[in-house]
């Protein structure tokens, strides 16, 4: 007798998504498995978040693949659950659901700030150099992003942070090898970046960046390093070792060409207000009774993320619940963890779902894709369909660069699946995802 | 029997593994999947012959799944002269400590007693080649000695 299988559909083709649809396939060979995504493409911050110059990380990106390709899940691209296909209708016509949806938004700063002064957030930024094709960063009139100045704050200690900074630092014509997007890069940096000060609330001994991603930085050609404080000496601690020979902010040396990059320990922000052209960012100090003013032309936030349900177009996840109903990934854990938490979690949960399956917890016998197909048909793009604008991705990539992404919905739609969406595509189908 | 033990930590070791076992398969000889979490060393010096694989992490050190088995060799320290094993290591160039892990595996098993086959494997993420290409021309030219050492 063959053991009955149940139907999973998992929202999000994120890493959490992805390595949840790889432990129930190996669990069950047999049940429907589909992976619902709001864009045409796959991976979500695998893709958009990662640096584009980290590609080995993104190098996971083939067990995900392999899924798709060999193991019969099934990819519906270009379907935003809430909006192509109401929750309601999904659940009920599946016997598992995976929320892997991950979170939207930056979460910014919890300071007070003027409204007119410029705050981006971190993972804004990072998604539009890695070719989102939702850009939530301010324009020129002429459509180009505005440069980000000259002078920079960057506010977090985390690695998504020290990103920031390498990806602002780095010689522009060392990207080699990466898919950053060139032109959004050039449009940010169009202005050349003579400092960051860099603003992470902890002593320099909890501060949550890796060891490895701060030698990338200070590996740098193009950068000076300056430290402010460092109110304990840390022997065996690595980085205070890297750091401590820094001490002082690094010189102000207007003939050099170099960055900059001034990391302060226990800052914490307290406000930030709008000084002529710039932006003032108020910051206590552990080791100043004042509090410290740093005019900057812009400040970004690299302090986490959240979801903001008032700017998605398909409702509110926390409504979205059910016995049936499950959580992983960054949404589940607010944001934290890198690329291989999200398979630890993934098996975690896997398992509690099989359990509960086992033990008749769960529903059974719904009706699986085929009940949902007809509402999906108009949008739907199949791994095929996101095989062909990877072909074509790879096929365009510049010289030295890995990949050219496509970064309008339409135009990825009409690559995937030129005889179904046409050449002109409209672009009412995309949703704000940042 | 060939054993393809596999540690990892975001899961690429268990796919190069999975390929591996697969290539051996298709080529005639068995062969059997184990996570090194599942593997109990006291059996190791047993196997005869393993492939052991396993990544990189943090500065130089083993992911999640290695570790605790690396920790109990050293700590019961088995005698491994019946054993034979070929090694494959993940790793990512830009790190310093680039394939640090396999090395740190394999200099304990060397030092329990087992002998390695053949030159270690390597798999650099920040070169772009297929992890599952690297793995099996790997095995590939070491199969006939591993196959003829399982006969
Ligand atoms: C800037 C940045 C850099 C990072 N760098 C690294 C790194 O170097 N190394 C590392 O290990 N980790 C890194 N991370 C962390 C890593 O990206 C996360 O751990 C991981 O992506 C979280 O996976 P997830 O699947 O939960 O969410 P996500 O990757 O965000 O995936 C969620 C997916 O769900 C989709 N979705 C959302 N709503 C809907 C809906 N209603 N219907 C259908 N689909 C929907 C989204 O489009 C998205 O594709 C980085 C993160 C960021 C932000
Ligand atoms: C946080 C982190 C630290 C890493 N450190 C190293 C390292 O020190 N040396 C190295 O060669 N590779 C390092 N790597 C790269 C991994 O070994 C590589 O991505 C590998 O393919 C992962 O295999 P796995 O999925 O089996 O764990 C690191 C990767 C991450 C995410």
């Amino acid at each position: 007798m063959v053991e009955f299988q149940p139907s999973i559909a998992i929202i999000g083709s994120g890493p959490a998504g992805c390595y949840t649809a790889q432990f129930l396939r190996k669990e069950w060979p047999h049940a429907e498995i589909c992976v619902f995504e709001a864009l045409p493409v796959p991976y979500g911050l695998l893709r958009y978040g990662v640096a584009a110059d980290h590609q080995g990380t993104k190098a996971v990106a083939a067990q995900f693949d392999r899924l798709f390709e060999r193991e019969n899940v099934r990819f519906a691209g270009n379907v935003a659950v809430g909006k192509n296909l109401a929750f309601e209708e999904l659940a009920s016509n599946f016997d598992i659901v995976v929320l892997a949806t991950g979170l939207n938004s930056d979460r910014g700063l919890t300071a007070e700030v003027d409204p007119s002064s410029r705050v981006l957030g971190a993972g804004s930024l990072l998604k539009a150099l890695n070719g989102h094709p939702e850009v939530d960063l301010p324009l020129l009139p002429n459509g180009a992003l505005t440069p980000l100045g000259e002078r920079l704050a960057v506010v977090g200690n985390g690695n998504v942070a020290m990103d920031t900074i390498r990806i602002l630092s780095k010689p522009l014509h060392n990207f080699q090898g990466s898919d950053v997007d060139d032109k959004r890069l050039s449009e940010l940096r169009a202005e050349r970046v003579r400092s960051i000060d860099v603003f992470g609330r902890s002593p320099i001994s909890n501060a949550k960046f890796d060891l490895s991603m701060l030698k990338e930085i200070l590996h740098l050609p193009s950068v000076t390093i300056g430290v402010t404080g460092l109110t304990e000496a840390l022997e065996g601690c690595q980085r205070y070792q890297l750091l401590s020979q820094h001490e002082s902010p690094a010189s102000d040396g207007v003939s050099d060409s170099r960055v900059r990059v001034t990391f302060h320990f226990e800052a914490d922000p307290l406000c930030v207000s709008k000084r002529g052209d710039r932006s003032l960012l108020t910051v206590r100090r552990s080791t100043q009774d004042l509090p410290s003013e740093f005019e900057v032309d812009t400040i970004i936030t690299a302090t986490g993320f959240e979801n903001k349900h008032c700017e998605a177009a398909t409702g509110n996840v926390e409504d979205w619940v059910g016995k049936n109903v499950f959580r992983t990934g960054w949404l589940s854990r607010n944001g934290k963890g890198t690329v291989a938490e999200n398979r630890r979690e993934a098996k975690a949960v896997s398992q509690a779902i099989i359990t509960q399956f086992k033990a008749g917890d769960l529903p059974v016998c719904a009706k699986g894709f085929a009940a949902i197909e007809k509402t999906i048909e108009p949008y739907v793009v199949d791994f095929r369909g996101w095989k062909n604008i990877d072909s074509h991705e790879l096929a365009t990539a510049n010289p030295d660069r890995c990949r050219r992404k496509i970064t309008d919905v339409p135009k990825m739609l009409s690559i995937a699946a030129p005889s179904k969406f046409g050449q002109q595509a409209k672009s009412g189908n995309m949703i704000r995802m940042v | 029997m060939i054993k393809v033990l596999f540690g990892t930590e975001s899961g690429n070791s268990e796919m190069a593994a999975e390929d591996i076992a697969q290539y051996i398969r298709d080529s005639g000889e068995s062969a059997q999947l184990v996570p090194m979490e599942d593997c109990d060393v006291s059996e190791l010096a047993g196997a005869g012959l393993a492939i052991v694989i396993t990544s990189t992490y943090g500065e130089g050190e083993l992911p999640e799944t290695t570790q605790p088995f690396y920790d109990s060799l050293a700590e019961i320290r088995p005698d491994l002269s019946a054993l034979k094993f070929a090694a494959f290591g993940l790793g990512d160039s830009t790190y310093e400590t680039y394939g640090n892990g396999i090395d740190v595996v394999s200099a304990l098993l060397r030092e329990l007693g087992a002998q390695q086959v053949g030159d270690t494997g390597r798999h650099d993420a920040a070169k772009g080649l297929a992890l599952s290409q690297v793995a099996v021309d790997w095995v590939r030219k070491y199969l006939p000695e591993l196959g003829r050492l399982a006969a």
